[in-house]
């Protein structure tokens, strides 16, 4: 199959950036999307033209690498599918296919469809960790949790940080990704002893980053590889709510 | 996320997280975008409330000139409280409206660039036009408020049996009397409502602000429950019908009645 792709170009953070036309041509319909990108790469190199820049790990839609923006969704818009997990039977012969990078503002541009996501690694950095003394292996099941609560918590540890939710987000806002790592350990006994200092410090972090507000349109949720639902922003909001008004502490 | 040769060559360097901020505990809350919401949120519910009870408060409308003008009569007997109640509905508005705009603001500060090619998933069209919904409504609140609270006289005047322009403020219910004080009139509230919507312009202004108030509440009533972290499989189906309920009683009701008003199905008694 054939195919024409309009393609963000950008040369770095600081220089404007353009959409430009390219051909793909002969596509197997089996190859993966970022294998498309792969034969275009090639023809480009052949031709003496820079390569487009994309970002790309594991390509089996585990560790949120990818981040392309497909046809004006993040990741494409097919269901529960990263990028690199979208094969070209899904495309059409002819068909014209406008790739762009994550566009929010946190994000800055480094080249062509990569953007710098360590904004994200700061909120991480924040609270979305516990703290925990090193020494012998504790038994496997020493803790008991409910199934129903270990469930919900795997439900949000899903969440592999690709930023889809940021992109996706008309307000530019990436409270699914905050509220899926607020969750994960706020369901877990682990994560008690510090739920609330974590969900505020999150919460801050990703003020400061210069995120947007939520204003619950569910288009994040609609876009997420992972499908992590916008109930977990309602956990997040109920544990900020009581963090802010009932912890004994104002540093918390 | 394996972005390692990224942060290496272009990007700033790592910085690690502060610790919080040292302000007091409110005004971080107040400052954050999920605190700012809460605000926004519950002055919102509290507007939702007086919108539903002020419509059920005006179906008294079809009760007839002595139920509503009792009604109205009642209301203002409130003297002080009434003043309190204006003034909570004037400060939940601002604060509303003011920290509304100011997440607005911070949302488009934070998409500096849209997509060439942008598509929507799932995000409604209510959902994407709350600010200009809201806009909206606070400029119906002006004119409503010109038209039968302050009177303003090109659109809240008529003429009374003597041929007289009269303000609607200045109606006398030609019917009551008091048993005590003779000399003591009432406001006709009743023909200000019905004359208010005899002008099939004004009736048709009010109709499309209040399909804009619709679309406002479809959004915002399960939005606010959302907000505050109201969001539970148990409950969910309800909520939802609960935010289509109140909507659909608050527009039908406030659409009803000037609708009625026009078609002359009330008001009949009103020369």
């Amino acid at each position: 199959m054939n195919l024409k792709l309009h393609v963000w170009r950008q040369k770095n953070a600081n220089s404007p950036g353009r959409m430009v036309t390219y051909e793909a041509k002969n596509i197997s319909p089996d190859m993966s999307f970022l294998e498309m990108l792969d034969v275009v790469n090639e023809d480009l190199i052949h031709r003496g033209e820079e390569p487009i820049a994309f970002d790309h790990d594991c390509r089996e839609g585990i560790c949120g690498t990818c981040s392309l923006v497909i046809n004006g969704i993040p990741h494409g818009g097919f269901r529960a599918t990263t990028a690199c997990q979208i094969h070209m039977r899904k495309f059409k012969d002819g068909d014209e296919i406008y790739i762009e990078p994550w566009r929010v503002g946190p994000f800055p541009i480094v080249r062509d469809l990569m953007v710098d996501r360590s904004a994200f690694d700061r909120i991480i950095q924040a609270g979305g960790y516990i703290s925990e003394n090193t020494g012998g292996a504790p038994d496997g099941n020493a803790i008991p949790i409910p199934k129903e609560k270990q469930e919900t918590a795997m439900d949000a540890a899903a969440c592999i940080g690709c930023g889809a939710c940021a992109a996706a987000c008309k307000n530019g806002s990436a409270m699914l990704f905050v509220a899926a790592k607020v969750s994960h350990l706020a369901n877990l006994p682990q994560g008690q002893p510090e739920r609330f200092r974590r969900v505020l410090r999150m919460v801050e972090r990703h003020d400061l980053e210069g995120f947007g507000s939520c204003t619950n349109q569910s288009e994040c949720e609609a876009v997420c590889p992972k499908e992590i639902s916008v109930k977990f922003i309602a956990q997040l909001n109920r544990d900020y709510l009581r963090a802010s008004l009932m912890s004994a502490r104002d540093a918390e | 996320m394996a972005s390692a040769t990224v942060s290496s060559s272009t990007a700033s360097p790592p910085r690690s997280a502060p610790a919080m901020s040292a302000k007091p505990w409110y005004v971080r809350v107040l400052q954050s975008t999920v605190g700012a919401k809460f605000i926004v949120a519950l002055t919102g519910l509290a507007l939702t409330t007086f919108v539903i009870f002020h419509m059920l408060g005006n179906l008294q409308i079809y009760l007839g000139r002595d139920a509503y003008n009792s009604y109205a009569q009642a209301l203002h007997k409130l003297g002080p409280l009434l003043w309190v109640a204006r003034g909570g509905l004037l400060i939940c508005v601002v604060v509303h409206l003011g920290l509304a705009l100011k997440l607005k603001r911070r949302n488009l500060d934070a998409r500096p660039q849209r997509y060439v090619a942008e598509r929507t998933k799932r995000a409604s069209l209510p959902s994407r036009t709350m600010v200009l919904t809201g806009l909206a409504i606070l400029a119906f609140i002006i004119l409503h408020l010109a038209h039968f609270t302050f009177g303003l006289a090109p659109i809240a005047t008529t003429v009374d049996d003597k041929g007289m322009l009269v303000n609607y403020r200045d109606l006398v219910d030609p019917k009551w009397k008091d048993p005590l004080d003779p000399r003591a009139t009432r406001h006709d509230t009743y023909r200000m409502f019905i004359e208010g919507f005899r002008d099939p312009v004004m009736v048709g202004v009010y109709v499309v602000c209040q399909l804009l108030l619709g679309m406002h509440l479809i959004h915002g009533v399960r939005s606010a429950l959302q907000s505050l972290g109201i969001n539970s499989p148990k409950w969910n189906r309800l909520l939802d019908g609960l935010a289509v309920g109140v909507t659909l009683a608050v527009v039908g009701g406030n659409v009803m009645m000037p609708v009625s008003v026009l078609a002359g199905f009330i008001g009949t008694d009103v020369p």
